[in-house]
């Protein structure tokens, strides 16, 4: 579940949105919410998992939101409510302890992933990798960097494949997968060269192919069908801009 | 003697692949697997070697059933060449290569190297002996991974498109290859979709695609014109010229 | 970050880069087959590092951090900077000659390993609380209730559960370059560096 891709196409303004616009706001949110108390966290995460819903990819989010943050949720409450020694430790029955502000800070950290995973969530799952680079590129991003980004989000399936297509290769010619660590120790060795070989291999060739189609000619690409941008978006991104560095500097001072 | 009874198969969440294919390689025996680009030609392969689980029937090596077996052990009965040798390549030099599948097989090191320079030699690739295995040119690579897989001296052999994309001389050495095997008893497998290939080098055809399966001898596939229009393969040149003279 | 990009690697180190990329994303599908308790995420940045030196590794960890980040996992961003470090320190390992003997190469694993502890532990502690919701938390838990400080509880866990892992990928890159064939490795200029001289 975890291992296939979070993006979620839809029609909604979120979606339609420019990437640049909502990556600034993710990155708001993130300096954001090293400022904000623990109620005001858990609250704006809610409030992150609503938009989420209304703009149809709540169900994705919400169940990957739980799955990611449960687990963790529960180790911070569990680890510094209960087990990290706290001077304000509390006897509750026999051995258990529990600490108040070890809870305290417990929901502080906790709220401030939780509203990190929402809204990291939220923007991953509106925002197509394939889009994302395009507004990159009209941005004017140097072309070495959007290809590190693009090159692999693009190889990635075909990697996959040719793993799965070694490992039965492989274990046709008796490799066993299930002996004691030491064999499938080495058996990692007989797995990772192909792929790591085949890899090099790869890299040969495209950088033949790039540099003959004059990739680094220019300092930046120019994009056929830019992502809609508008002055409002344009003024938005300037504004949380500003609104970030002020927060900083608060950080920084106080 | 490689043995197919009533095999059932489909991906998941798709239509049955296979439904009651059977068919039998006896021992010195070439069967030719055709069939369009997604008739299940290399599904069959996988549901041979064990890289797939049938649903129903069973696969049986000399009488005996491998079906439900791990891949590995499946592997000291059948061995298989894939279409890209590059996916199995892993030494540093073609020796240590072929040496691979002896060696899971625990032989003394005089029996392994014996068995490398036999296959080497039958490849064709003995003055190879010392290079890198990516070192070689695409035909020698395939012929590595054929090698490795000789080394292994396994009573059935399954070949996926060996013969693609060779020139007259590797074809030659291919076809002697699979000649000299036949005659050791050895049941062989090979998806083909070069007719003249086949017409000249298979004993049986089971054509995939169609309505069912049927292992049916070389001559009498390419004369059924209409087996051979459900499956759509060309006829290879002799019955093309045959036609024409007719 | 552009002028780096634009000036210091030429295209070759680009593609190199690419696909090291994946490799550090698909090579834990292999693990998932095997069941070694290791994470094979970082088999691609050494790689990297060796061949084409410690601002390649670095770049390699980054990026595959933060795409991981975008399309499966967002936290993975987070740890980027451990990332980074795990390419930069090989790199310069590297260069100092440090992977030109098994055993240079086991310590080089030990020394990644430390590396990626002092950055990764501010992380887990400022950013996590010290805990990430997986079973290294009950090693976390044990050596704080046995006495142990935060810090030196997290750093324990950290390091304890990679070094395995650098040690494995640094000797698996380096059993890697050794055989490799002139044809695959011409051009990188870091891999001098690492060719043994006994
Ligand atoms: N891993 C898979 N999962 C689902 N469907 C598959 C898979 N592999 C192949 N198929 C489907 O099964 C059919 C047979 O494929 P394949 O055996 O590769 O055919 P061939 O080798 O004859 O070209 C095709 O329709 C293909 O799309
Ligand atoms: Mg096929």
């Amino acid at each position: 579940m975890l291992n296939s891709s979070i993006y979620c196409p839809g029609e909604s303004s979120l979606h339609r949105a420019n990437p640049l616009t909502k990556s600034t706001g993710l990155f708001t949110v993130v300096v954001t919410s090293f400022l904000l108390p623990p109620p005001a966290l858990w609250v704006v995460s809610a409030i992150i998992l609503l938009i989420g819903l209304a703009c149809g990819v709540g169900g994705s989010v919400i169940w990957r939101y739980v799955l990611l943050s449960l687990p963790f949720t529960l180790a911070v409450f569990v680890f510094h409510g209960a087990i990290l020694p706290r001077s304000d430790m509390q006897p509750v029955l026999g051995w258990l302890h529990y600490s108040l502000t070890g809870l305290e800070h417990a929901s502080l950290v906790g709220g401030r992933i939780s509203l990190i995973l929402a809204s990291s969530l939220l923007f991953v799952s509106t925002t197509a990798p394939a889009t994302l680079l395009r507004a990159l590129d009209a941005a004017r991003w140097p072309p070495g960097l959007s290809f590190l980004l693009a090159s692999p989000l693009l190889l990635l399936d075909q990697f996959t494949g040719r793993a799965r297509a070694i490992s039965d290769a492989q274990q046709t010619r008796g490799l066993s997968v299930d002996g004691s660590p030491w064999r499938r120790l080495q058996a990692l060795r007989m797995l990772l060269v192909p792929l790591l070989t085949s890899a090099l291999a790869d890299a040969q060739e495209r950088s033949h192919v790039l540099t003959a189609r004059g990739f680094r000619a220019l300092p930046y690409r120019t994009v056929i069908d830019p992502p809609a941008d508008t002055r409002f978006q344009r003024f938005l991104r300037w504004s949380l801009a500003v609104f970030m560095a002020m927060e900083t500097a608060f950080m920084v001072l106080r | 003697m490689l043995e197919v009874r009533d095999l059932g198969f489909a991906y998941q969440g798709q239509p049955l692949l296979f439904d009651g294919v059977s068919t039998t390689v006896p021992d010195g025996h070439i069967l030719a697997v055709v069939g369009r680009n997604g008739a299940g030609k290399s599904t069959l392969f996988k549901l041979l070697n064990g890289l797939l689980k049938p649903e129903d029937g069973e696969v049986l090596v000399g009488g005996k059933s491998i079906s439900g077996r791990k891949i590995s052990e499946i592997a000291a009965h059948i061995g298989t060449v894939f279409q890209s040798p590059e996916q199995q390549l892993f030494a540093g030099r073609v020796e240590e290569e072929v040496a691979f599948g002896p060696r899971q097989f625990g032989l003394p090191a005089n029996q392994i190297s014996e068995r490398v320079s036999d296959a080497l030699n039958r490849t064709s690739l003995l003055d190879q002996i010392a290079r890198h295995p990516l070192d070689l040119s695409a035909a020698e690579r395939r012929f590595l991974a054929i090698a490795s897989v000789l080394a292994m001296r396994l009573p059935v052999l399954l070949l996926d498109e060996a013969q693609r994309g060779l020139d007259r001389v590797w074809t030659e050495r291919l076809e002697s290859i699979l000649e000299a095997e036949r005659s050791a008893g050895k049941s062989i497998v090979m998806i083909c979709h070069d007719m003249d290939f086949v017409e000249r080098n298979a004993d049986t055809v089971l054509a995939l695609g169609g309505r069912t399966p049927r292992q049916i001898p070389v001559p009498a596939f390419f004369s059924d014109t209409e087996v051979l229009a459900e499956v759509s393969v060309e006829r290879p040149t002799p019955y093309r010229l045959r036609e024409f003279m007719t | 970050m552009s002028a780096i990009t634009k000036t210091y690697f030429d295209t070759k180190v680009l593609a190199l880069i690419a696909v090291a990329i994946v490799i550090n994303i698909v090579g834990g599908q292999f693990n998932d087959l095997l069941r070694l308790p290791i994470f094979l995420d970082s088999i691609g940045t050494i790689l990297v590092a060796v061949l084409a030196g410690p601002i390649a590794g670095a770049i390699t960890g980054i990026f595959t951090n933060v795409i991981i980040g975008l399309i499966f996992a967002p936290v993975a961003a987070a740890f980027a900077p451990v990332a980074l470090v795990i390419g930069l320190v090989a790199g310069l390992l590297a260069r100092a000659g440090w992977f030109r003997t098994i055993w240079q190469t086991v310590i080089s694993g030990v020394v990644i390993a430390a590396a990626l502890t002092v950055v990764a532990v501010p992380i887990r502690i400022y950013i996590f609380g010290g805990v990430t919701g997986s079973g290294a938390d009950f090693f976390v838990a044990y050596f704080s209730s046995v006495g142990q400080t935060l810090v030196s509880s997290v750093a324990f866990t950290v390091f304890g559960s990679n070094v395995a892992d650098k040690v494995l990928s640094a000797l698996l890159v380096w059993g890697l370059v050794r055989q490799l064939p002139e044809r695959l490795t011409a051009g990188y200029d870091y891999l001098k560096f690492s060719k043994a001289a006994a």
